[in-house]
C-alpha cells in the first residue's frame, strides 16, 4: 500500500488546529490567545482548500482571520487588561461547567462517530482525484441544468451524448420541464447513463467536439496517450468539458461559479434563506450605525 | 515572441511555468527594492529642488545597497521589555504575506510552439486559480498583523499608538478597496486576474479605466487612494508619523528586522500596484495593438513603475492627513461612493445584457487548446 500523503497532510493540519485551539483557551495573555485563534482560522481555511472549496477558504481568511480578528486585537489592546495574572479565574462555577460541557461534547462526538461507521464512507474528494473515472450522485452539481442541457442538445456533443443514452432515460429527459427540480430518480438515471458513457468506446471525435472548450488536461491526454488504455479517463474528462459547471471537475467543486450558480438558482432551495440572511445582516449594520451615532 | 520548443530535453516547460513565475516574482520584488528606494529619493529631491543621493556609485545608484549592507552589519538590539516571540514574529508577518500575494498576479504571457505546430499562449502566473483576486485580498488583510503586533510587542506607547492607528486605518480602507476591486470584477466578469486582463486586450480604450464612463475612472481613483492608505504610505503614513510618534510601530526595531519592515512595505506597494495594473490598466497587454510585439512583462513593468511614480509624487506633494480627516475620507466619502458605483455598474450590466448570467466569459488563453484542436484537423 502506498503512503497516503493526503491523510498525512490532514493529520498535520488537524494537529495544528487542535493545538492552537487549546492554546487559545490555555493562554493567560489575551493577545496571544487571539493570535492562536488567527492560526486556528488560517488552518481551517487550508482544510477548506484540501476539500477543494477555494471560495470558502478565501472568504474564511478575509472575513475571520483578516477582519474580525484584527478588530478583536484592536479591542484587546484598547481595553488595557493589565497584568495577565489579574485575569486568573478565582473560584466560581466556570471551571466545573466548562469541564462538564467538554465531556458532553466529546462523548456526543464519539456517539456521532459510532453511528456513522455503519454507513458507506462518503467521498470528500471528487472521483478524478482518487483515480476512479465514475460519477456518483454527488458529482452532479447542478442536476437541473444538466437535464436541461441534455434535453435541448443544443450543440453536437450534447446531442450525441443524449442519443447514446438509454431510450427510457431519453424519454424522461424529454418530459423534464424547466420549472420543476429533477427527481432523485432522474439524477440517478443520468449518473448511470454518464457512467455507461465513460465505460463505452472513446467518445472523442473532432467534428463532434468542435464547439466544446477542451481543457489542457484533456488535450494532453488526447495527444499523447494511446487511446485504448486511457479510454475511461478520456471519456470522463470529455464529459467534464461538455458540462463544465454541471458536473464535478477535480478543482471546481467549491469554485465561485458553482457556488454562485447554486446560490442564486431559483430552482434550488437556498435563494430565499440566503437573501433573508443578507437582509438580517443589513438590519444589523443599520442598527450599529444608529447605536454609534453621536447624541445631540 | 514565440518560444520555438515547449520541451527542453525531457522537461516540459509548460508545467514548469508556475515555478519560473514564482522565482520571477520573489526575485523581482527582493531585487527591485533598492532601485525603488533610489528612484524615490531621486524623484523627491528633484521635486524639492535638492540634489539627492550622488556619492555612492554612478548618480548615487549604489546608495541603497550601501545602506542595506550597513543595516545588515548593525547590532541587533533587543529592548528589555519586549514580548520576545511576537517581537521577532512581527517583521516576518509584515513581509511574507506581501510576497505570497504575488502568487496570483499574472505579469506576462509566453507563447510556445507545441508539438503539432500550433502556437499556444500561457499566462505567467504562479497560481492561475479562479479565486485569484480573493487570494490577494486575503493576503493583504493578513499583512496588518505585522504592524499591529510590532506596535504591541515593543511595549512602547508610541509603537502601540502606531500599531492601533495602522489597524484602524487598514480596516477602514480595506472596505473601499474591496468594493473597488468588486467593481472591476463586475466589469470583467471574472475573479481570475488572467481573465480580467484578457477582457481588456487590444488597446487602451478597452481598459477598465475607461469602461462604463465615467464610473471606471472614479472607481480607479478610489482604488488608488485606498491602495496608498493600505500600504501606509504618505499622505496616509500615520502609523509611522515621525513628528508625533518618533517612528511609530518600528521605533524599537533595528538592523535587519527594521529592513524587513521596509522590504515588506515596498513588496506590498508593488503587489497592490500590480493589482491596480491588472484590474484597470490592462495588465501585461500593450496600450496600442500595433505595439503588441513588445513582450508583456515590459508593459507590466512600465505600468508598475508609473504607479510607483504616483506614490512618490503623492509623498512629495501632500502633507500628512489628520487622523479624523483620514477616517472621514474613508468612511464618509470613499465607501459610499464606491458602493453607489458598484450598484450602478451592476444595474448597467443587467440592463445592457439581460442574458449576462448565461454567457461564460470566454477566455483567450483557455480557448487556446480548443484552437489547437482546430489546427490539428
Amino acid at each position: 500500500m502506498s503512503f497516503n500523503w493526503s491523510l498525512m497532510v490532514f493529520f498535520i493540519l488537524a494537529g495544528i488546529s487542535v493545538g492552537s485551539a487549546l492554546l487559545v483557551v490555555a493562554n493567560r495573555n489575551p493577545v496571544r490567545s487571539a493570535l492562536f485563534l488567527v492560526v486556528n482560522f488560517f488552518v481551517l481555511a487550508i482544510f477548506f482548500l484540501t476539500l477543494s472549496a477555494q471560495f470558502i477558504a478565501a472568504v474564511q481568511v478575509i472575513v475571520y482571520a483578516g477582519a474580525i480578528m484584527v478588530l478583536f486585537l484592536f479591542v484587546i489592546m484598547l481595553l488595557n487588561l493589565g497584568a495577565p495574572e489579574a485575569l486568573k479565574e478565582r473560584g466560581g462555577l466556570q471551571m466545573p461547567v466548562a469541564i462538564a460541557l467538554a465531556v458532553v461534547f466529546i462523548s456526543s462526538l464519539g456517539l456521532a462517530g459510532s453511528l456513522t461507521t455503519g454507513l458507506p464512507p462518503t467521498r470528500a474528494t471528487p472521483a478524478t482525484v482518487d483515480g476512479s473515472p465514475y460519477f456518483t450522485n454527488r458529482d452532479i452539481l447542478l442536476p437541473a441544468d444538466l437535464a436541461q442541457k441534455l434535453r435541448n442538445g443544443a450543440d453536437p456533443a450534447t446531442a450525441y451524448l443524449r442519443d447514446q443514452m438509454h431510450p427510457e432515460v431519453q424519454a424522461k429527459l424529454a418530459a423534464y420541464r424547466d420549472s420543476d427540480a429533477p427527481s432523485v430518480e432522474l439524477i440517478s438515471d443520468m449518473k448511470r447513463e454518464l457512467n455507461r458513457l465513460v465505460d463505452g468506446p472513446n467518445l472523442y471525435d473532432p467534428q463532434r467536439f468542435s464547439s466544446v472548450r477542451l481543457s489542457r488536461e484533456t488535450q494532453k491526454l488526447l495527444n499523447s496517450a494511446s487511446p485504448m488504455t486511457d479510454r475511461k479517463r478520456i471519456n470522463r474528462l470529455l464529459l467534464q468539458d461538455v458540462f463544465p459547471l454541471e458536473i464535478t471537475k477535480s478543482d471546481q467543486m467549491g469554485s465561485v461559479e458553482t457556488i454562485g450558480k447554486a446560490m442564486f438558482d431559483a430552482k434550488q432551495p437556498w435563494l430565499l434563506p440566503f437573501e433573508l440572511t443578507s437582509i438580517l445582516l443589513l438590519v444589523g449594520i443599520v442598527g450599529s450605525v444608529v447605536l454609534a451615532r453621536r447624541r445631540g | 515572441m514565440i518560444i520555438p520548443n515547449y520541451r527542453l530535453g525531457p522537461i516540459d516547460l509548460v508545467t514548469l511555468l508556475p515555478y519560473i513565475a514564482m522565482l520571477c516574482i520573489i526575485g523581482f520584488i527582493l531585487a527591485i527594492v533598492p532601485l525603488l528606494i533610489w528612484i524615490e529619493r531621486v524623484v523627491i529631491s528633484l521635486m524639492q529642488d535638492r540634489i539627492g543621493p550622488n556619492r555612492v556609485g554612478p548618480r548615487g545608484l549604489l546608495q541603497t545597497i550601501a545602506d542595506g549592507i550597513k543595516l545588515f552589519f548593525k547590532e541587533d538590539i533587543q529592548p528589555r521589555a519586549v514580548d520576545v516571540r511576537i517581537y521577532y514574529l512581527a517583521p516576518v508577518l509584515a513581509m511574507i504575506p506581501a510576497l505570497t500575494a504575488g502568487a496570483t498576479l499574472p505579469f506576462s504571457t509566453v507563447r510556445f510552439r507545441m508539438e503539432d505546430g500550433s502556437v499556444q499562449t500561457f499566462p505567467m502566473v504562479v497560481g492561475n486559480v479562479n479565486i485569484g483576486i480573493l487570494f490577494i485580498l486575503a493576503m493583504a488583510s493578513l499583512q496588518v498583523y505585522g504592524i499591529i503586533l510590532a506596535g504591541w510587542s515593543s511595549n512602547n506607547k508610541y509603537s502601540l499608538l502606531g500599531g492601533l492607528r495602522a489597524s484602524a486605518q487598514v480596516i477602514s480602507y480595506e472596505l473601499a478597496m474591496s468594493l473597488a476591486i468588486l467593481s472591476a470584477v463586475l466589469m470583467s466578469g471574472s475573479l481570475n486576474l488572467v481573465h480580467v486582463v484578457e477582457a481588456q486586450m487590444n488597446g487602451f480604450w478597452n481598459w477598465n479605466l475607461f469602461a462604463y464612463p465615467p464610473l471606471g475612472f472614479i472607481i480607479t481613483v478610489i482604488y488608488l487612494i485606498s491602495m496608498v492608505a493600505e500600504t501606509n504610505r504618505a499622505p496616509f503614513d500615520l502609523p509611522e508619523a515621525e513628528s508625533e510618534l518618533i517612528a511609530g510601530f518600528h521605533t524599537e526595531y533595528s538592523s535587519m528586522k527594521f529592513a524587513m519592515f521596509f522590504m515588506g512595505e515596498y513588496a506590498s506597494m508593488l503587489v497592490v500596484s500590480g493589482v491596480a495594473v491588472s484590474l484597470w490598466f490592462g495588465g501585461w497587454t500593450s496600450p496600442l495593438p500595433l505595439l503588441d510585439f513588445i513582450p508583456g512583462f515590459i508593459w507590466f513593468l512600465v505600468k508598475l513603475f508609473a504607479l510607483f511614480f504616483v506614490y512618490v509624487w503623492l509623498r512629495a506633494s501632500l502633507p500628512r492627513l489628520r487622523y479624523d480627516a483620514l477616517m472621514n475620507l474613508g468612511w464618509k466619502r470613499m465607501l459610499p461612493t464606491a458602493l453607489v458605483i458598484l450598484f450602478l455598474i451592476a444595474c448597467w450590466n443587467t440592463l445592457r445584457t439581460p442574458q449576462a448570467q448565461d454567457a461564460n466569459p470566454v477566455s483567450e488563453i483557455t480557448m487556446a487548446p480548443a484552437r489547437a484542436a482546430e489546427g490539428e484537423r
